[in-house]
């Protein structure tokens, strides 16, 4: 089965991770654009970071057999600050258009402060202006509270749900994200956010429809397998392989298929390793590279 | 907008969906008056306008030709012929200084096929030379599209690039399996030191007991012809 795996940060992992990610199936990601641990200094930055994006690090995946896509946004801890807040916020129509971004994100509410709204709406507006679906972060502190905002705000500005994929849930969360028409991802975590037996569980209440599920590993304590260790509990567990199929792969695919910019995803990439990427290649000197015919 | 502008364009309707032949048509319409209008245009070509090769017909050939072209678009693909267009027809009218401006921002803000598009295009443009430095930066990318697109089938190297530049792009494509026959220009700059340098990579290969590219060969016999 072909796995998906829709919030990943892989600009923070390691050669080491595509190779296992692509031995467990996975064949296609969504890495996010987010904060890098520590607050940026000015919108440059920012453009810099959303080049790798949409260029090396889609290189970078490909050469591993994994299809790489992202998705743009000013964060919402970075939206408080406000020395780059505006300046990418302007950066962002070029950058949306390009090849391989299929939704605006992350998005959402941090501390729910008045700036961190001003631009979840811009963003909005600029998702509804380039055709996006959005991507929706939802707080750590007072969860619930800012994701019954974030539905609000989305109702508020008539934002098609559809469009919408509200991410990191919880038991308490993932009901009020299914009563609206939004989509509902859930982080699976070694200590924190959501974990694989508390997700088989939700799946056998909620059901497939309109449930993702992702790994959202980045440079700190998490796991690129995430999502083929849940889907391999829930094989386990005796959930039927076309359930685990919608969540781990007809979904993630649907969703960001509203973009119109997925393109290809059914088909992993030829490995091509002798292929260059800006004056880097991901070899060192002396491996021989794989090519695929 | 001018003969080979003009000419990309047409390349572009018999290729795709009249609703996107449209887009490309108002794209042009508006990149050289409006600046953000040229970027986002020549960043959604690709998706717009899909990437498959152009596969000209001799009629085609034979009209790049007569606009000036130096060597048909035959390796481009549907997309870099509209952003070819874009390109052309928003900075061709603009001053020096905002062309100047452009070609770096184009570049070190696109893609790579974005910026594939701008190389294949900069020969075209009034006051060529201006873009040395973007052309010869393309060089160090070891995206092979983006480095064949400035060395192969372009006449931008052998018309502006000073001696030293253009031997590291000849080196280069030896090294990268690029065919130096593709080099637009390569006899007429052909020169001693870049036999040198030729012999001194076959030389490094022998060492090693590897295979010598027998490109090789033609480059001494040029530079040996300099000499």
């Amino acid at each position: 089965m072909k796995l998906f795996d829709p919030h990943i940060h892989m600009t923070s992992r390691t050669t080491d991770d595509y190779e296992a990610m692509a031995r467990a199936g996975i064949v296609a990601v969504v890495e996010p654009a987010f904060w890098l641990g520590q607050p940026r200094t000015h919108p440059g930055t920012f453009e810099d970071y959303f080049l790798s994006l949409v260029g090396w690090e889609r290189f970078r995946a490909s050469q591993f057999g994994i299809r790489h896509f992202c998705t743009l946004a000013l964060n919402p801890k970075e939206a408080n600050n406000p020395g780059v807040a505006s300046g990418v916020l302007e950066l962002l129509p070029r950058y949306l258009e390009k090849d391989g971004v299929v939704a605006v994100g992350e998005v959402g509410f941090d501390d729910m402060t008045p700036a961190e709204e001003r631009a979840f709406l811009a963003q909005l507006e600029l998702a509804r202006r380039f055709e996006l679906p959005v991507l929706v972060h939802t707080p750590h502190r007072d969860k619930r509270r800012g994701t019954e905002r974030s539905l609000a705000l989305v109702r508020e500005a008539r934002f098609p749900e559809r469009l919408v994929l509200i991410d990191h849930n919880t038991e308490e969360t993932l009901p009020l994200v299914l009563d609206s028409g939004c989509w509902a991802a859930h982080s699976i975590y070694p200590h924190t956010k959501m974990d694989e037996p508390r997700m088989v569980a939700l799946v056998t209440k909620y059901g497939p429809e309109r449930i993702l599920v992702n790994s959202a590993a980045d440079w700190g304590v998490s796991d690129p397998l995430k999502v083929p260790k849940t889907a391999a509990l829930m094989r386990e567990s005796g959930l039927d392989e076309a359930v685990i199929e919608t969540v781990f792969w007809r979904n993630p695919v649907a969703f960001f298929a509203q973009s119109g910019r997925l393109e290809d995803v059914a088909e992993r990439p030829r490995i091509d390793q002798a292929r260059l990427f800006e004056g880097s290649s991901v070899l060192r000197g002396g491996q021989s590279p794989v090519v695929e015919r | 907008m001018n003969a080979i502008a003009r000419t990309l364009a047409s390349l572009v309707p018999p290729r795709v969906e009249p609703a996107a032949a449209q887009w490309l048509a108002d794209a042009l319409a508006a990149c050289s008056r409006d600046r953000e209008a040229l970027l986002v245009a020549v960043a959604g070509a690709g998706r717009r306008l899909g990437r498959s090769p152009v596969e000209l017909t001799p009629a085609e050939r034979a009209g790049a030709r007569e606009a000036g072209m130096e060597a048909p678009p035959d390796a481009w693909g549907v997309d870099e012929c509209g952003r070819g267009a874009l390109v052309l027809a928003g900075l061709t009218p603009r001053s020096p200084e905002q062309r100047k401006d452009l070609v770096a921002d184009l570049f070190y803000r696109g893609e790579y096929r974005e910026r594939q598009a701008l190389l294949r295009v900069l020969a075209y443009l009034p006051e060529p030379e201006a873009h040395l430095e973007v052309a010869v930066e393309a060089c160090r990318s070891s995206v092979q599209g983006v480095f064949e697109a400035i060395a192969c089938e372009n006449p931008y190297p052998a018309r502006h690039f000073p001696e030293t530049s253009f031997n590291q792009m000849v080196l280069k494509a030896l090294f990268t399996g690029a065919a130096v026959a593709r080099i637009a220009g390569l006899e007429r700059r052909a020169n001693a030191d870049l036999a040198r340098m030729a012999e001194g990579y076959a030389s490094e290969r022998r060492a090693a007991s590897r295979p010598v590219p027998p490109d090789i060969d033609r480059i001494l016999a040029l530079g040996r012809r300099q000499a």
